[in-house]
């Protein structure tokens, strides 16, 4: 579903973010993708819904280069940043209609997933408010709603679990695993291992840009936790440096 | 206290026109922009202080010198006041940063003078790009003394401070009543437009009939009276430097102070209550949701571009005026008749002629679009990564812009075509003229906001009142208007059949229409920077 091939991304001032990381998302999987602050996630991740453009390198998503059909593939896509700066002016439902228009969904599609994933993330009776009477979760979730009603064949989170309540982070690990039995592929960036532990079959380690190791997650773990095949390969790497 | 207030207004004013920025970025792209900005706003100001200075040269040689410091003073602190209204009130009660400083052991007074001393920065200089050639002129041409010099040198540091301090309190009183309101923004804005074209009125309406028959000694006597009349304390600082005497300047001084000081014990009394009252959003939690009808993607992006705009009393007061100057100046023509206008000014028929440039002009002045790609700052992440081609996200805010143009259009044409009965080709100009002009507005706005876009801003009034493209728009729109309009003129007047005027205004709208199309081509193909 994700095909991310020797990207690389510099940004203006020489800094390189993102240095040859070749990595596959399959439709199914759960995908984490971890690194330190500044480790070059985040780019990555912009490189990939076509926020930032890159130097080198290819993305395919559904076997569609983002670059030769930008439009294409980000119909088949849904993004959460970190930070869900929303459009503060509007109400949640006013913008989950226009999220809804920007894809075409019918009013039978609206009316039926709305509802649905708002009821999942008890977001239904603060719709009708303005988004800047939510809180940071309440973003966070709408957000979430946001990116689920047009079904996407491809979900691209970044920390999705900073700022959601204990109840919401269980919705949303129970919603993740819904979609990825139902053939969605789900790549997300996180600081929390684990998390990703539980949660992924497959997690790609980042260290200054460069992919240090990835695969099935309990290959790459052999019994050990997360956290610690975590340290030792970011120790290594460092040692190598 | 005032030493954390200068803490604070150095924190605030050290990114005054991107400087800080520009020292610390390594975007050498960011630098050359910049470079580029920078050579534009130096023409600005050289062609600014140049007709500053051949205005007063202009007096001198007429023998009118001494009203010159009246005329500095006097439009320094009326310029002041128009400006500074529109935006005191977002830069006072801006609720960016004012989390984080209210949970810091900084009294809430030294943040509202921080914020004061920032509105007060940016007028300083524009008031010493007006005094500093007014007193060299004067100081010249009067032979005037160290004292005329020194009242002078002290108008730069006080003149901005009484319009500034009125200008805030006007605006802080607009807050304080549009904040106990419903629909708060609207009805800011409202006022908003409703007191500056207030002040305009105020201001503009002197009565000149009387003074083409006098002798330059009483012209000048009359319009010292007239300033002093529509500005009183301009009066002070024209006694104190054509007497050079300082006890009239101090007055000014010690007036200014204390109306600062009163403004601030009464800002700082009402200053949290407000900045809470206009955060706060009132809400529903009502079960039922109206997932409403299907748009297409252009209508959706339309409708969410008009309710930002109306969500946002600074956008809107600040690109409405022109728009509101613009119907209210053909109703007014309409109603007063356009003969006594001529009459007033002597030159028949001129109103009808160049009435569809002067409403071209009022509502070109600012176009949304100068400011609509700035103006998605942080949400700019959500129109990246949606399916939403740029062309359409382009074509969106024109046509929002167009479509708040269209009612007071209307209304401005209408309203001439009723009162002034213009026919024939007078007619065809009202109709085309300013619907070209604003069509040329908006596009030139995209154009240059998509030059120069900035996302990174804390609050809106960088991007509306100190943007970069707002200014260029602005700057390139009225250029073109005088330019077709003066052409206009000098075929009108200089040839004796009206087919010559026709002839050049038909040419000048026809290259503005053409214009329009490559600037509109140009967008359509632009991509916008990351």
């Amino acid at each position: 579903m994700l095909k991310i091939q020797h990207l690389t991304k510099e940004y203006k001032g020489g800094k390189r973010a993102v240095d040859d990381l070749t990595l596959t998302v399959e439709p199914g999987d759960i995908y984490g993708f971890i690194g330190h602050n500044g480790a070059g996630k985040t780019t990555t991740i912009k490189c990939v819904v076509g926020i930032h453009d890159f130097d080198a390198g290819e993305i395919l998503i559904d076997g569609v280069s983002v670059k030769e059909d930008p439009l294409g593939c980000k119909r088949k896509l849904a993004y959460v940043p970190d930070n869900p700066d929303l459009y503060e002016y509007l109400t949640g439902i006013q913008y989950l209609n226009f999220i809804a228009d920007v894809f075409g969904l019918t009013r039978q599609e609206r009316e039926e997933r709305i509802p649905r994933e708002a009821d999942l993330f008890e977001m239904m009776d603060d719709l009708g408010d303005l988004i800047s009477s939510y809180s940071h979760g309440m973003k966070q979730k709408l957000a979430l709603i946001g990116a689920l009603i047009h079904e996407p064949k491809l979900l691209i989170l970044d920390e999705p679990f900073v700022g959601l309540d204990p109840k919401a982070t269980l919705m949303l690990k129970n919603r993740m695993h819904q979609l990825c039995e139902s053939g969605t592929a789900i790549f997300f960036s996180t600081h929390v291992l684990d998390v990703a532990e539980r949660l992924c079959n497959k997690v790609a380690i980042i260290r200054q840009g460069k992919l240090i190791t990835a695969g099935k997650t309990e290959e790459l773990t052999h019994g050990e936790t997360l956290e610690s095949v975590f340290m030792e390969v970011i120790e290594h790497a460092e040692n190598k440096h | 206290m005032l030493k954390t207030s200068i803490r604070l207004w150095k924190v605030i004013t050290c990114d005054l026109f991107g400087l800080n920025e520009l020292r610390y970025t390594k975007d050498s792209g960011k630098r050359k922009r910049a470079l580029g900005m920078g050579l534009l706003w130096a023409l600005v100001i050289l062609m600014f202080e140049g007709y500053l200075i051949a205005s007063m040269l202009g007096y001198v040689k007429i023998g009118m010198a001494e009203i010159l410091p009246i005329y500095c003073y006097a439009v320094t602190g009326i310029l002041i006041l128009m400006l500074t209204l529109l935006k005191a009130g977002n830069v006072l009660f801006s609720w960016n940063s004012l989390e984080n400083l209210l949970a810091m052991p900084i009294p809430r007074s030294a943040i509202l003078i921080a914020r004061f001393l920032n509105l007060y920065t940016t007028n300083l200089l524009f008031t010493a790009a007006v005094m500093l050639p007014g007193m060299m002129i004067y100081g010249m041409a009067a032979g005037a003394g160290p004292v005329c010099f020194a009242v002078f040198l002290l108008g730069i540091l006080f003149a901005p401070l009484l319009p500034l301090t009125l200008a805030t309190g006007l605006a802080a009183l607009i807050k304080g009543i549009s904040s106990r309101m419903k629909y708060k923004r609207l009805a800011e804005a409202a006022l908003m437009i409703v007191i500056s074209v207030g002040i305009i009125a105020l201001f503009s309406g002197g009565d000149y009939e009387a003074i083409s028959a006098e002798t330059i000694k009483n012209l000048t006597n009359t319009i010292v009276v007239q300033l002093s009349a529509v500005y009183p304390p301009a009066a002070w600082f024209q006694k104190s430097a054509t007497e050079e005497t300082l006890l009239p300047m101090l007055a000014l001084i010690l007036v200014s102070l204390a109306v600062f000081t009163v403004l601030m014990l009464l800002l700082n009394r009402f200053f949290l209550p407000i900045c809470t009252a206009l955060r706060q959003t009132g809400t529903k939690h009502h079960g039922k949701v109206m997932t409403g009808d299907r748009s297409s993607l252009m209508w959706a992006l339309v409708k969410r571009e008009f309710r930002y705009y109306f969500s946002q009393s600074l956008y809107m007061s600040n690109t409405a005026i022109g728009l509101v100057m613009m119907a209210a100046a053909s109703v007014a023509v309409s109603v007063i008749g356009p003969e006594s206008i001529e009459a007033k000014i002597g030159m028949q028929g001129i109103v009808v002629k160049l009435l569809p440039y002067g409403l071209a002009l009022c509502g070109c002045i600012m176009s949304t679009t100068a400011s609509s790609v700035s103006l998605e700052g942080k949400t700019r992440w959500l129109t990246r990564s949606l399916p939403i081609p740029e062309k359409t996200q382009y074509d969106s805010k024109l046509l929002m812009a167009l479509l708040l143009d269209l009612p007071f259009y209307l209304i401005a044409v209408a309203a001439a075509a009723i009162g002034m009965k213009p026919a024939g080709a007078d007619l065809v100009r009202l109709i085309v003229i300013p619907a070209v002009f604003l069509v040329f507005a908006a596009v030139i706005g995209l154009y240059a906001n998509l030059l120069f876009p900035r996302f990174d801003w804390e609050n809106e009034v960088q991007v509306i009142k100190q943007g970069a493209a707002t200014a260029v728009a602005m700057f390139a729109a009225m250029v073109v208007i005088f330019l077709s309009g003066g052409a206009f003129a000098a075929a009108h007047f200089l040839f004796p059949t009206p087919l010559a005027g026709n002839m050049v205004s038909a040419c000048t709208t026809f290259v503005v229409i053409l214009l329009t199309l490559l600037l509109y081509r140009i967008i359509s193909r632009k991509k916008l920077e990351q």
